[in-house]
Parts: structure tokens; C-alpha cells; sequence
């Protein structure tokens, strides 16, 4: 059902194709702009071009070095709510120590996903 | 310079282990500089302090040098160990102390310490931690595609497409709860089971558990009961595990049971202030050794077990003892013709149960 669309797009990053795909599609069918990238490069070049509302980064990706990427991350983009998607151990743990405030452990419900957006959009 | 040598082979193993998961090592001289930083943490020291700090930096204190010793912990100047503790950002009982064969002394972070009295042992856990979170991993998309059926964002669904969807919903929590288990069980291999800590109301995960099982009852025909105090008090503990305790053991119940036969759940406030949970089911438990995994067990046992029987079918069980040591509670069970009765005690928070605010 959409009910409302944001301007600034979500941004996905999962190297798991079937992941971003659902992801993609349940936030797009909640009226989000939302865009997804499976690597780190890709991500990159997206955020070179693309100020999301909030990312979505899964943290164990091939060749994907967490805190490393977040450095760059940061580089591009300071103030952006990351939200660390893990299906790993202790996932509230893992996103203190690398400084995030959010994160979603796998499998997470819909539901879930969407009111964290919705908790982050007032934050902001 | 020999023992000097043993620690830096060992910097350079933790360093290794702690690289591949993007973790770094700092390594303090007594006099504060800094004598060794691996890879990772020179990156994240390049970064503007407000900035780096809440990055993970597992951090070691060591003092390589023989001619100015540390000293032991419990001489550490008062001010000292919380300081070191900031520094690492932990809590500062994880920092412990390791003495060399010489002079030297270090700290180092408790669960380094562990790493390294370990050695190369972990190998094969790690292996079945990347089998979890990949098994994990892969149950996103069914479980997101599912819940968008669910809730009609594709469209309205029948009474018997819904039905079929929330089975398919649970049976992925289920698989879940599976995963969690056999990772809790890898834990305890290595003494490294952990639970979380939070206020915790006992009778939401005990109405989740019952209520998961609801359906398995009805298929079955068997009668599902759940008795819950009307008074409440919270308990000290961590919500998913014990509500998997308690749904392993009714779900142990639902096979154990017959048509006409019933099990159910209880939670009562004991006078003293602690909070007993009975599961019971009356089918007859004469032929069935399961419950002997509630005894506290090593893992050798649970393995020979699961070999046993060619199946993970109780591994669900196994993890039971110690999860409930880790709440600080205990428990005792029945298993005979008349049926099966497992009763758990657990320290509350408040010790005199208060009225419930709110009750239907």
C-alpha cells in the first residue's frame, strides 16, 4: 500500500540480491524511495551522486571491510543514519562498538524495519 | 627478550584474528605513548577523536619493557583502571592481568585473553557461526515477501491464504529459533554462552511460547492451558532465550501427548519473591530419555546425544541448564506414566510481587 513518498531515497546495501530485491520492493510498496547497492564500490559511486535519508548496510559482506567502509562512508556523507543489518551474534554489540545507533538483526520482521524509518525520520 | 618475543607473536595472532573482522589493537607503553597500533586502529586513530571514539578498537595495555614492570591489577593506582577502561571502552572487570615468564606484565582485554588461552581451537565454531548467519541471512527474503502478503500490501487474500501464510511465517521463526539454538550451543562449547540483561515481565515470553504452539495442539487435539499470576514482577533476564526455553519444552509436550491428553504453562509468585514457571503435559514419559539434558551436562554428552539419535531434534534442550544458570535460576523436573512436569525458579527483580497495572 503506498501511502506516502520520500524524497530522499533509502539506500540498501546487501551483497545478497534476493535481499535487496524484497527489501526494495516491501519498502517501495511502503512509499519509499529506496535504491540498493551489493557491493562497496557500487555504494560508492551511488553516495558520489545521492544523499539518502538513511542506509541500510549489511555488515558481513565479501571484501567488504565494515569499519573500513564506514570510514568512507563518513567521508561522504557525516550525518546519515546507518542502520547495521547483521544476521551475526550479539548484533546490538556489534553496532555500538563501530558507533551506530541502529541496527536490525536478521531475520527481521517488516514491520520492524519500517518503524525504525519511521523513528529515524523524527529523530532528524 | 625471550618472553618479549612471546608477546609479540602472540600481538601478532590476535592482531590477525581481530583484522579479518575489522577489529584493531592499541598497544600503551606505561608512560602513555603508544608502542604498537595494527592496521585497523591506525586508520581509525586518523580519525578525528570524536569521531574514532565509539569505533571499535579491542584494545591490549602491555608493557614490553623488563626494566619498568607494570603492576599487578589489584596495585594499580585507583584512578588508573577506570581510565584504562575509557580508553577501551568496556566495563573494567573485562580487563584482566597476564604476567609473562620474566618481569613483564600486561593487560589485556578478558575476551582476548580467552582467544588466545584457546589458540587455534575455534576453527570449527567459527565455521558454524558463518553456517548460522548465512542460514540466518537467507531467511530475509521469505520471511519479508511473506509479511507483505500478510498484510495485504499485494493485495487481499483469502481466510485460507492468510492461514497458510502466518504457517509459513512461523515455521520461518521456528527455523530461526533452530539456527539461535545450535549458535547458543557452539557458545557453550566454548564457555562463551551469554544472555542478555534487561527488566523482563516473565509472562510475555510464556504467552508467546503457548501461543505458538496453539496450533500444533489443535491439529493434535490435545488441550493447551495457561495459568498466569495475576500478580506481576520482572525478572532479571533476556526475553528470546527463555521464551525458546519454554517453547522447546511445550513443543516436547505437544509430541509427547495424545488426542484427549492436555499440557500447559504456569507462572506463579512465590511468597519468598521468586517467579516459578511449570510446564507440564501429561503423556506418558516413560520411554523418553530427553529430559536427562535438563541435568547439567558438558558438551561431550549433548554431542553424543545428537549423534545418538542422528538428529538436532534435541539440541533445543540442551542449552536449557545453562541459560538457566545464566538468569541465576534453577530448575527440576518430573517424567513418568502420568506425565512430565519441569519447574523453573527465577530471582526477581522486585521482591514483592505488585499488582498488575493494568489486567483484562
Amino acid at each position: 500500500m503506498i501511502t506516502t513518498t520520500h524524497v530522499r531515497p533509502i539506500l540498501i546495501v546487501d551483497d545478497e540480491p534476493d535481499i535487496c530485491e524484497a527489501l526494495q520492493l516491501a519498502l517501495q510498496l511502503e512509499g519509499f524511495s529506496v535504491t540498493s547497492a551489493q557491493d562497496r564500490d557500487t555504494a560508492l559511486r551511488i553516495l558520489d551522486s545521492l544523499n539518502p535519508a538513511i542506509i541500510f548496510l549489511d555488515y558481513r559482506m565479501p571484501g567488504l571491510d565494515c569499519p573500513n567502509f564506514l570510514i568512507q562512508l563518513r567521508e561522504r556523507i557525516c550525518d546519515t543514519p546507518i542502520v547495521l543489518m547483521t544476521a551475526g551474534k550479539d548484533p546490538g554489540e556489534t553496532a555500538g562498538h563501530l558507533g551506530l545507533h541502529y541496527h536490525l538483526s536478521k531475520p527481521f520482521d517488516l514491520e520492524q524495519m519500517v518503524a525504525l524509518i519511521r523513528e529515524i525520520e523524527t529523530a532528524a | 627478550m625471550e618472553t618479549i618475543s612471546h608477546i609479540e607473536q602472540m600481538l601478532e595472532r590476535i592482531d590477525t584474528a581481530l583484522s579479518a573482522a575489522g577489529e584493531g589493537i592499541i598497544v600503551f607503553e606505561p608512560d602513555g605513548q603508544i608502542a604498537y597500533a595494527s592496521t585497523v586502529a591506525k586508520k581509525l586513530l586518523g580519525l578525528p577523536p570524536q569521531q574514532h571514539a565509539p569505533l571499535r578498537v579491542t584494545a591490549a595495555l602491555i608493557n614490553l619493557s623488563q626494566s619498568n614492570p607494570l603492576p599487578p591489577l589489584h596495585e594499580l593506582p585507583s584512578d588508573q583502571l577506570p581510565v584504562m577502561a575509557k580508553i577501551f571502552g568496556v566495563k573494567p572487570e573485562r580487563i584482566v592481568r597476564i604476567s609473562g615468564a620474566g618481569h613483564e606484565r600486561a593487560y589485556l582485554l578478558q575476551d582476548l585473553t580467552e582467544q588466545i588461552n584457546q589458540g587455534g581451537g575455534d576453527g570449527e565454531h567459527e565455521f558454524l557461526d558463518i553456517v548460522a548467519h548465512d542460514l540466518r541471512a537467507g531467511l530475509v527474503p521469505i520471511k519479508t515477501y511473506t509479511q507483505m502478503l500478510m498484510t495485504g500490501m499485494m493485495g487481499n487474500l483469502t481466510d485460507k491464504q492468510n492461514e497458510t501464510l502466518r504457517s509459513i511465517d512461523q515455521c520461518v521463526q521456528r527455523q530461526v529459533e533452530k539456527i539461535t539454538a545450535i549458535s547458543d550451543l557452539t557458545k557453550f562449547a566454548r564457555n562463551k554462552l551469554e544472555i542478555r540483561h534487561e527488566p523482563l515481565n516473565l509472562a510475555e515470553p510464556l504467552t508467546r511460547a503457548v501461543d505458538g504452539i496453539r496450533k500444533d495442539c489443535t491439529r493434535r487435539g490435545v488441550t493447551v492451558e495457561l495459568k498466569l499470576d495475576e500478580k506481576t514482577a520482572l525478572i532479571d533476564g533476556d526475553e528470546e532465550r527463555l521464551r525458546r526455553i519454554f517453547t522447546a519444552l511445550l513443543a516436547r509436550g505437544v509430541r509427547q501427548t495424545v488426542q484427549g491428553q492436555s499440557l500447559g504453562a504456569q507462572l506463579a509468585y512465590q511468597p519468598d519473591g521468586r517467579a516459578q514457571v511449570c510446564i507440564w503435559d501429561n503423556g506418558d514419559a516413560r520411554n523418553n530419555g530427553d529430559l536427562e539434558l535438563l541435568k547439567p551436562s558438558g558438551w561431550e554428552m549433548v554431542m553424543a546425544r545428537i549423534q545418538k539419535d542422528r538428529s538436532l531434534g534435541i539440541v533445543d534442550l540442551a542449552t536449557i541448564p545453562e541459560l538457566v544458570r545464566l538468569h541465576g535460576g534453577t530448575l527440576a523436573h518430573t517424567a513418568d506414566a502420568a506425565g512430565t512436569s519441569v519447574v523453573f525458579h527465577f530471582p526477581t527483580l522486585t521482591r514483592t510481587p505488585r499488582q498488575a497495572e493494568s489486567k483484562p
